[in-house]
């Protein structure tokens, strides 16, 4: 997200808030952009698509805002009714998984961040333990017995 | 009738889209300023939080109304955005049977696909934010900028908005 605040306290407010809940949101707009394009191609109309589910007009407004959250049930029924599956792009938004690498607790210092894309052949990693999550970002712990 | 000068000031940049936010003449702090000191540490910080996530990614993408809630059946600009959508079943239920109705809303002006300003924004407790005259000022307020902004005055070119800035506005 390359979106800048010019005011000190919405920036600090905007890099504070969990990774995982910017890759919600991601997901949740990707799904919907799926949903206008599937639509789109199909040529229903936001009026006929609320008919085919019985939902409102406004309901359907909701759904392709891109920041709703959608249950699994809706989006199997969308997708049950569409005859699609609207899942095949949003695969594409991967969460930005960190890697940390200890090589042991005297060691914490030399601990090193990674990115998931970042090949891990080059760190001669052996063997991987995932051992929980953070809650301001989703941390994998890599631990390297030596 | 309600009368005053406003200055117009860039908040804000993404890769497609630009947010301005506006003070009041003889004001220390914008709009904008003031929704974020009242709700950045409140009991609503999630769904202020989710706001600044959807600016994020409208700021990438488009300000395509679509993206954005219509505050009113007339055909202007001004929106608004929503905190948290929540569809889960039981926590909607759970909230309609303590009548707690209240869902944080922040007030903009859509001018086009690459320009947003954002105004002030509270919780709409109420059916429609006209029901509340806080909120139903605020909208007011965005309605009255918007009225001077489409009279041709002022121009963009893509992100940017060009004319004089400072001006003033009048509203019920």
């Amino acid at each position: 997200m390359a979106l800048k605040f010019f005011d000190a306290e919405l920036q600090e407010d905007f890099d504070n808030i969990p990774e995982w809940r910017k890759f919600q949101m991601k997901k949740r707009f990707a799904f919907a952009e799926q949903l206008r394009l599937t639509l789109k191609e199909k040529g229903i109309s936001q009026k006929e698509f609320s008919g085919m589910l019985d939902k409102s007009e406004s309901e359907i407004s909701k759904w392709l805002s891109g920041f709703h959250n959608f249950t699994k049930d809706t989006e199997s029924l969308i997708e049950y009714c569409l005859g699609v599956d609207l899942s095949v792009l949003v695969k594409d938004i991967r969460p930005e998984i960190v890697y940390l690498f200890a090589l042991s607790e005297q060691h914490q210092s030399n601990a090193v961040h990674v990115k998931i894309d970042d090949d891990l052949s080059e760190l001669n990693i052996t063997t991987t333990t995932t051992v929980s999550a953070n809650s301001s970002s989703v941390f994998k712990h890599l631990v390297i017995s030596n | 009738m309600n009368r005053k000068t406003i200055t117009i000031t860039l908040i804000g940049e993404g890769d497609n889209v630009a947010f301005y936010t506006f003070t009041f003449e003889g004001e220390e702090h914008s709009e904008l300023a003031k929704f974020k000191s009242a709700y950045r540490k409140s009991e609503f910080k999630e769904e202020y939080q989710d706001i600044l996530l959807a600016i994020s990614i409208i700021g990438d993408h488009t300000a395509n109304k679509i993206h954005f809630r219509p505050c009113s059946a007339l055909k202007d600009n001004v929106m608004a955005l929503p905190g948290k959508e929540e569809e889960n079943v039981e926590i909607k239920a759970k909230r309609l049977k303590e009548d707690d109705l209240r869902v944080l809303r922040l007030y903009c002006i859509t001018l086009t696909d690459n320009i947003v300003i954002l105004g002030n924004g509270g919780i709409k407790s109420t059916e429609t934010y006209n029901e509340d005259p806080i909120l139903n000022e605020y909208v007011e307020i965005l309605l009255a900028i918007d009225k001077k902004l489409t009279e041709k005055e002022f121009s963009s070119v893509g992100k940017e908005l060009k004319g004089n800035l400072k001006f003033e506005i009048q509203w019920h």
